[in-house]
């Protein structure tokens, strides 16, 4: 007690002297950016790299030992998560689970782009074993030559065991990633992860992706199919106008008109996103400084301008969030494409009118477009094309804008389970998805449709180009992880899905009939631990709709 | 993308477009795959591309790859899925599909004896109830499709694994296939009954790494009965195997499905003589006995040839492989 006294007397304001000191700084100064801040989303940063020398140290003098060390690091871990965010009833449903995104970042290489790993990163891992928290949320930065297979082992153990994390981010492509918003490659390679999944350096501030506008790329084919405007439930017919008129859908004869009017939709949504966010900017920098995080923010204090004004060194603009969907957008431009376009199965009339029912009386056709095409996630040029086309459109089309403090927008794919929010207001698309029904979630293949294994799946999504995105999750759901063989294949996907290219995932590990048995005796499963998107949450603390969407997604046998 | 393959029934696997490259002395130039696996663990190290060649010579009563052993495509009707539209039975060419009408349902019923396998019903099947197993792939397609999983190959040590029905049933397509992987550098394994001609084998063993037998039974009249063939040829073409394996960084592993009160007992004895006899196996995998290919039999038509048989216990499995690991051998 009277030590635990003598530590919070003099942390943070006089400087750590030991691990222990060290740990209560990083505990009080999290705490406190959640009192001040205006949002969720603050990093722990990469802890096993600055904390290091404390640790080396202490365990050099002899007042500290690794086992003790673990249990510091593990208080830390269950004071993290006591760290409740208060969410907007609409913002707790896009990411329920009670989270406040804080990550750590593990791992990764130094600004000379040397392997900047060390024992406190293998004591973390071994301490979310230990405590089996949702928070912090744990992220190993990889590294393709120079991270150790050993920790990349114990990573990938921990999965195994369906804990859900760390998540595993690929180094290089986080880099190119970084310098895309201004950061020198020096600086772009010590970046780690902040939230969900978007990349963070130092001195740098974003205008919270949490509080950038949602593109819901499916509606833009609702817009092209009723002329711009917004399908109203329950009655036949057009609503209010919400996009571009694009015309009469029957008057395109061919499908790169098409393209071009779901692309004009797109940019629209853009457009309005980008204007939209702007002004949140604006009015944040006007009316909420933040002090506590300016002071910790390279930048702020050498211009005298606080974060939200912009003081930071590096500025990215709010962000055009993809709200997943990509796939089902993907899904339901090749079958429009094979089966109206170049087969002529179907006319234009006729899918309009499948798709204004609902599908309501047109099973048949909504089964021929369910089954008769081509799906993202399995290796096929022809529909991996249109989505490759179509990410690269967003990229470039975000990518134009400055907001009014100068910062460049960026698009990403983060919004942890927005395809469930967003799919419930979006009405039916051509790739067979009835009104209502989820997309696709994040960048992955719509689920349960990706069915060539886990290859073709990460060939597939690993054709999108990452480098000119901010950050994109992509979530893997591996069975039967349960010998050591098997987790040295886990390891193999990784290493080359991110030798490809991609940028982030993550794996769930958990057998189905765990969670099926954990809807009907939540009591018996309160520890379950779930990975749902940028983060984990304990699975029972979830709504239903969620935890059936996990359940549903496409699982792997290894 | 492969063709859908359209052919007569009565014609051999071997016919097919006459423009493509020719390999073999026969001039075949497609092979007949029912399956492609680009995730397969258990058939060689590493992660693999297996290949699912169509047509075997032998007919195991119990074979869990029914659709396998035609050489010819296999039309597949899974009536469970099947909303009885009727869209097939019009664009059936051979008047081979019929609808059956009942007060609250309609099925399709299939004519075995007279479909000409033309293929026209499966694509415009709306709800996938009704699919050809196998299409015919050149070499070149083939190729195409494992340099896509060429990195997770070389990261994980894995390749190619051609199994089946029985890989050597189309043996020339089979070696233009290995011996263009032997030069871009894949690594190859096959999955064989080891009935097939002595100087065939001879051939195939030069070109693929890594080699799987399954045995079926080591008593000839067993054989006869239980698979329609003698087992003289696969014998030694298991000890022609393991005599030139012997001398190169090659591998050999013997397989055989465990069917109790079918070749259990007495046949384990036997096999581990056998075993013993040769001059090198690199490992023994008793495999238990499974029923997950029962149903396959549902839809294709077919009656199972073993409808009773049960897999052994976990104990009796042990049992066996103890025995044969008592011997000296290798068991996985």
């Amino acid at each position: 007690m009277i030590r635990i006294s003598e530590i919070t007397a003099r942390v943070p304001y006089y400087g750590a002297r030991s691990f222990y000191e060290a740990i209560q700084s990083v505990c009080f100064l999290m705490a406190l950016l959640y009192i001040e801040g205006t949002g969720p989303v603050y990093t722990v940063g990469r802890f096993d790299s600055y904390i290091f020398p404390y640790y080396q140290a202490d365990i050099l003098n002899g007042s500290l030992t690794p086992k003790k060390a673990q249990e510091l690091i593990e208080c830390l871990y269950v004071k993290l998560t006591g760290n409740i965010m208060f969410y907007s009833a609409d913002s707790s449903r896009t990411a329920p689970g009670y989270r406040g995104f804080e990550t750590i970042s593990l791992g990764g290489v130094d600004n000379k782009g040397k392997d900047a790993s060390n024992e406190l990163s293998y004591l973390c891992l071994d301490a979310a074993e230990s405590v089996r928290t949702i928070a912090p949320d744990l992220v190993l930065l990889c590294h393709p030559r120079e991270t150790p297979y050993a920790l990349k082992m114990r990573a990938a153990e921990l999965n195994a065991l369906g804990l859900g994390t760390p998540k595993f981010i690929n180094t290089e492509t986080l880099k190119t990633e970084l310098m895309n918003v201004g950061y020198s490659a020096e600086e772009a390679s010590v970046g780690w992860v902040q939230g969900c999944t978007e990349p963070y350096g130092p001195g740098c501030k974003q205008y919270g992706h949490s509080a950038g506008c949602n593109v819901n790329l499916p509606m833009a084919l609702e817009a092209v199919m009723f002329n711009g405007r917004k399908r109203t439930p329950n009655q036949s017919g057009s609503g209010e106008l919400l996009g571009v008129e694009t015309g009469d859908p029957s008057h395109f004869n061919n499908f790169t008109d098409f393209m071009c009017a779901v692309k004009t939709q797109i940019a629209q949504q853009i457009r309005d996103g980008h204007i939209a966010s702007s002004r949140a900017e604006w009015v944040q920098a006007r009316h909420f400084p933040v002090l506590l995080q300016s002071l910790f923010t390279d930048g702020c204090v050498e211009r005298g301008l606080e974060a939200n004004a912009g003081g930071a060194k590096i500025n990215v603009g709010p962000g055009i969030v993809v709200a997943g969907g990509l796939a089902t957008l993907a899904d339901s431009l090749a079958a429009m494409k094979k089966l109206v376009f170049e087969e002529k199965k179907m006319s234009m009339e006729e899918l309009f009118q499948a798709i204004d029912a609902n599908f309501e009386g047109f099973t048949t056709t909504r089964e021929i477009f369910t089954k008769q095409a081509p799906k993202f996630g399995n290796d096929i040029d022809y529909v991996d094309d249109l989505a490759r086309e179509i990410f690269q459109f967003i990229n470039d089309e975000a990518m134009k804008y400055f907001t009014p403090l100068g910062n460049r927008n960026v698009a990403s794919t983060c919004r942890s389970v927005s395809n469930i929010t967003e799919g419930a207001r979006t009405w039916a698309t051509p790739d067979g998805r009835k009104a209502g029904m989820p997309f696709s979630n994040n960048i992955g293949p719509t689920d349960g449709l990706d069915v060539n294994g886990p290859i073709a799946s990460i060939n597939s999504l690993t054709k999108l180009d990452f480098n000119r995105h901010f950050g994109a999750i992509h979530n893997l759901y591996l069975v039967n992880v349960d010998d050591e063989e098997k987790i040295h294949k886990m390891i193999d996907l990784i290493d080359v899905f991110f030798s490809r290219g991609g940028y982030h995932v993550q794996i769930n590990c958990q057998g189905k009939e765990v969670f099926i048995d954990a809807q009907k005796h939540p009591e018996k499963y309160r520890g379950l631990m779930v990975r749902v998107a940028g983060y984990v949450a304990y699975f029972v603390e979830l709504p239903k709709e969620l935890q059936d969407q996990i359940i549903g997604r496409t699982s792997h046998y290894v | 993308m492969a063709e859908p393959l359209t052919m007569s029934k009565k014609s051999s696997f071997n016919l097919s477009d006459k423009t493509g490259l020719t390999y073999g002395s026969q001039g075949v130039k497609r092979g007949i795959i029912w399956k492609v696996d680009r995730f397969a663990q258990h058939d060689g190290p590493g992660i693999r591309t297996a290949l699912y060649f169509k047509g075997c010579v032998l007919k195991c009563l119990w074979c869990d790859n029914p659709e396998g052993q035609t050489s010819e495509p296999s039309l597949v009707l899974a009536k469970t899925i099947c909303n009885g539209c009727g869209q097939c039975v019009k664009a059936c060419t051979s008047q081979a599909l019929a609808l059956l009408q009942t007060d609250d349902s309609s099925t399709i019923q299939v004519n075995r004896s007279s479909c000409n396998l033309c293929g026209a019903c499966a694509p415009i099947c709306p709800t996938g109830a009704l699919q050809i197993l196998g299409q015919s792939y050149t070499v070149s397609e083939l190729l195409a499709i494992l340099e896509k999983d060429r990195l997770i190959h070389k990261r994980s040590g894995g390749g190619l694994t051609c199994t089946g029905g029985e890989p050597l049933y189309q043996s020339d397509f089979l070696m233009g296939l290995l011996s263009e992987c032997r030069r871009l550098n894949i690594h190859t394994a096959i999955e064989t009954s080891g009935y097939v001609d002595e100087m065939v084998f001879k051939d195939v063993l030069q070109l693929v790494d890594y080699l799987f037998i399954d045995l079926k039974h080591i008593d000839n009249e067993k054989h006869k009965r239980l698979t329609g063939n003698s087992n003289a040829r696969i014998l030694s073409n298991t000890l022609l195997a393991s005599s030139t394996l012997q001398s190169r960084d090659k591998a050999l592993t013997i397989r055989m499905v465990v069917i109790p009160g079918v070749n259990d007992g007495q046949n384990i004895s036997d096999l581990t003589d056998f075993l013993r006899s040769l001059p090198l196996v690199t490992s023994v995998e008793l495999l238990p006995y499974h029923r997950y290919g029962v149903q396959k039999y549902d839809l294709l038509g077919r009656r199972h040839g073993l409808p009773e048989a049960e897999p052994p216990s976990a104990e009796v499995m042990d049992k066996y492989k103890k025995h044969l690991a008592g011997y000296g051998l290798h068991v996985v």
